[in-house]
């Protein structure tokens, strides 16, 4: 009984493994293999940028993806790392679950002679070949002017009660998105109150339990800013159902899913910051693909992101964008790899420069 | 555990189930009362009709997972996949409402959910595995499974049923929410069945010694089967008004609400040896959880101090129980 098992065990694990190769099609010679160490794939911002990967590698006949996710574990990112090395690539795309933790990923890269791509969020050090992203706090500094230049219109002065729905504790896109946001109300506008700051889970259903229990406490909120678009989209089924949806609360979204401008064409979200998974991925894939093609890549590509509110959302929304698809500034059909990301619509406050 | 099954081969009605409510079970709604005045004076809006209501809403999600849960516990096993189960019924649900209505959808996402939970019983019975181990089999199975029928992406529920179908988590019956409503009559259905009919008593029989129940010839496949289906279906019952709240289905829905569900049942005097407990503890246990929840929104409690403040405050609640046996 005992033989048989094992034997059964062993072959799902080898057709799961077979079922793993995901990517390109491999009609003719294969020539070079590209890992993608993906810190998680569950969110559907994660599935996207992933998606948008592995979309761009299609259009090289002698480019595979392989990828591994890791469950927003630093020990597992490594170890995936470990198995892609072991596997052969010949390039390694990764979003970091954290900086530190990777260092010896980054050591055992660079010993085996590939390059290193980082996307979205970056390794620590100066160890990669090219990076593509954008910088969290910078949304977090962007959201903060943005709600200000508003409530300068409401009070003829930067004051007023913000809540802050942040996403899941100790992640690092969080805690640069709380910073940045932080640190600049107290930098430029100390009449901005933050009343309350509180976790989530980065989901819909999160998000709308925090606010919720938020709204009890607080009679006077003049702004809501979220680290993720689930998580205003849940924020205002709570402000609906406690009937207190009538516009005179700003809210503010971020990365910018079809969902999100739907809800700002309605009327309902006003703001979202964008940050494009589609973006990320594409770029960073072409990065690689210029890499492996033997060209010169920037060292850092960097994405701009911008607000996207009422007025520009013509300039961000295609037709027929499903709820879980995200808006893109890059031309998806081209080659060429821009040497900054387009924010599209010029940011209409002061031009901050990175990170 | 020896009075629970004795009473168990004894009459199960009337007068002789009052002399069995002990301390225990009444510990925690002195509990509870306290620390509602303890909220009434630290926040001055904790004490409204529209906070208490609120808090009532939020916490019937994990209730019914409670409830559902101290029915397996008291049996002697444990369900770890319920947070699981919540999320494959939340896409199944919205998915299957977009191709075939709101009727479909419910009828589809409550038969998911019992037949997850059978699945799990069919394990633990006919395979002989550890509730532990196959329920977390079910844990890891079932979430795999809504990631693949979501693609990893929420399904959002279609304009045209949207509305509808957000009456049960968002209408009202007079001042109740419909989640708190659908709450209390699965706690009553609850209730019954476990103290009122025969197959509650083979719960707790089998709970409290499983060997002596099995002489007295109580079917034992049958009644664990049936609790862990059970448990499935209240998963169901609570994922579907949690995807009704936010009309999206959510393959991240319901991620360690095994781990509240099982501290709301055990803080309400569940013993996880099995053969003790009932569901007005699961009740009462799931309301001090979200009540703490609620203060700690409330007062911007950081969430790193708010998850150690939830633990000691679990490890008292259980040890004051404890102390009292």
């Amino acid at each position: 009984m005992t033989l048989l098992t094992a034997a059964a065990v062993l072959i799902l694990a080898l057709a799961a493994g077979c079922g793993q190769e995901s990517g390109t099609a491999g009609n003719g010679k294969t020539k070079f293999l590209v890992g993608f160490a993906n810190s998680s794939l569950n969110h559907p911002w994660r599935v996207a940028i992933q998606d948008a990967i592995l979309g761009e590698a299609a259009k090289y006949p002698d480019i595979q993806v392989v990828t591994t996710e890791a469950k927003e574990q630093p020990s597992k990112q490594l170890s995936d790392v470990e198995d892609l090395l072991a596997r052969g690539i010949d390039l390694l795309l990764v979003c970091t679950v954290e900086g530190e933790p990777f260092r010896p990923a980054v050591k055992a890269v660079n010993r085996a002679g590939i390059p290193l791509v980082p996307v979205d969020r970056n390794i620590i050090g100066p160890d990669y070949t090219c990076y593509v992203g954008q910088s969290n706090l910078e949304i977090g500094r962007r959201v903060a002017d943005y709600i200000a230049a508003e409530l300068t219109k409401r009070y003829k002065e930067p004051r007023g009660k913000v809540i802050e729905l942040q996403g899941t504790p100790g992640n690092v896109p969080t805690e640069h998105r709380k910073e940045g946001f932080h640190e600049r109300l107290a930098d430029k506008y100390p009449g901005i109150e933050i009343v309350a700051s509180q976790n989530t889970d980065y989901t819909r259903a999160g998000g709308m339990r925090v606010m919720e229990n938020l709204l009890q406490a607080h009679s006077e909120i003049d702004a809501i800013y979220t680290h993720e678009d689930e998580i205003a989209l849940g924020a205002i089924e709570a402000l609906k159902a406690a009937g207190r949806m009538d516009g005179s609360i700003i809210i503010a979204g971020n990365g910018g899913s079809g969902a999100a401008l739907e809800s700002i064409r309605n009327g309902e979200m006003t703001a979202c910051a964008s940050y494009s998974p589609i973006d990320a991925g594409t770029i960073g894939m072409r990065a690689a693909a210029k890499i492996l093609h033997g060209e010169q890549v920037p060292k850092d590509i960097p994405l701009e992101g911008a607000i996207i509110t009422k007025d520009n959302l013509d300039q961000y929304e295609r037709p027929n964008m499903e709820n879980t698809d995200y808006i893109h500034t890059v031309d998806l059909d081209s080659s060429t790899l821009p040497a900054r990301g387009r924010a599209l619509h010029a940011p209409a406050l002061s031009e901050t420069q990175g990170a | 555990m020896n009075e629970q099954s004795a009473d168990a081969s004894q009459d199960h009605n009337g007068p002789r189930r009052l002399a069995t409510i002990s301390w225990h079970s009444v510990g925690v709604w002195v509990g509870l009362l306290l620390l509602v005045i303890v909220g009434a004076c630290i926040s001055e809006s904790f004490f409204s009709a529209a906070n208490l209501f609120n808090i009532l809403r939020q916490a019937s999600m994990i209730a019914i997972i409670a409830l559902g849960m101290t029915f397996v516990i008291i049996s002697g096993g444990i369900d770890l996949s319920v947070g699981s189960i919540v999320a494959l019924v939340s896409v199944l649900v919205a998915g299957t409402i977009n191709r075939y209505g709101i009727a479909m959808g419910l009828a589809l996402g409550l038969g998911a959910g019992m037949a997850a939970g059978a699945i799990n019983g069919a394990g633990v019975v006919y395979f002989k595995m550890p509730p532990f181990i196959m329920t977390l089999a079910g844990m890891t199975i079932y979430r795999g499974l809504a990631f693949i029928y979501s693609g990893g992406k929420p399904i959002t529920v279609a304009e045209r049923f949207a509305g509808s179908f957000n009456v049960i988590g968002g209408g009202y019956l007079g001042p109740a929410p419909y989640p708190v409503v659908i709450m209390f009559i699965l706690f009553a259905l609850g209730y019954v069945v476990l103290r009122h009919t025969p197959i509650g008593t083979y719960v707790f029989a089998i709970g409290g010694n499983e060997d002596a129940a099995r002489l007295s010839g109580v079917n034992i496949a049958l009644t664990k089967v049936f609790v862990y289906t059970v448990s499935g279906l209240c998963s169901a019952f609570s994922a579907i008004i949690l995807t009704s709240r936010v009309t999206v289905g959510e393959p991240i829905a319901g991620v360690m609400y095994e781990l509240e569900a099982i501290a709301a049942a055990v803080i309400g005097g569940a013993s996880l040896a099995g053969g003790r407990g009932g569901v007005g503890g699961a009740l009462a246990g799931s309301l001090i959880l979200f009540i703490l929840l609620n203060l700690f929104n409330m007062k911007n409690v950081p969430s790193y101090y708010q998850d150690v403040f939830k633990g000691i405050i679990i490890v008292l609640a259980v040890l004051i129980q404890y102390k009292r046996r």
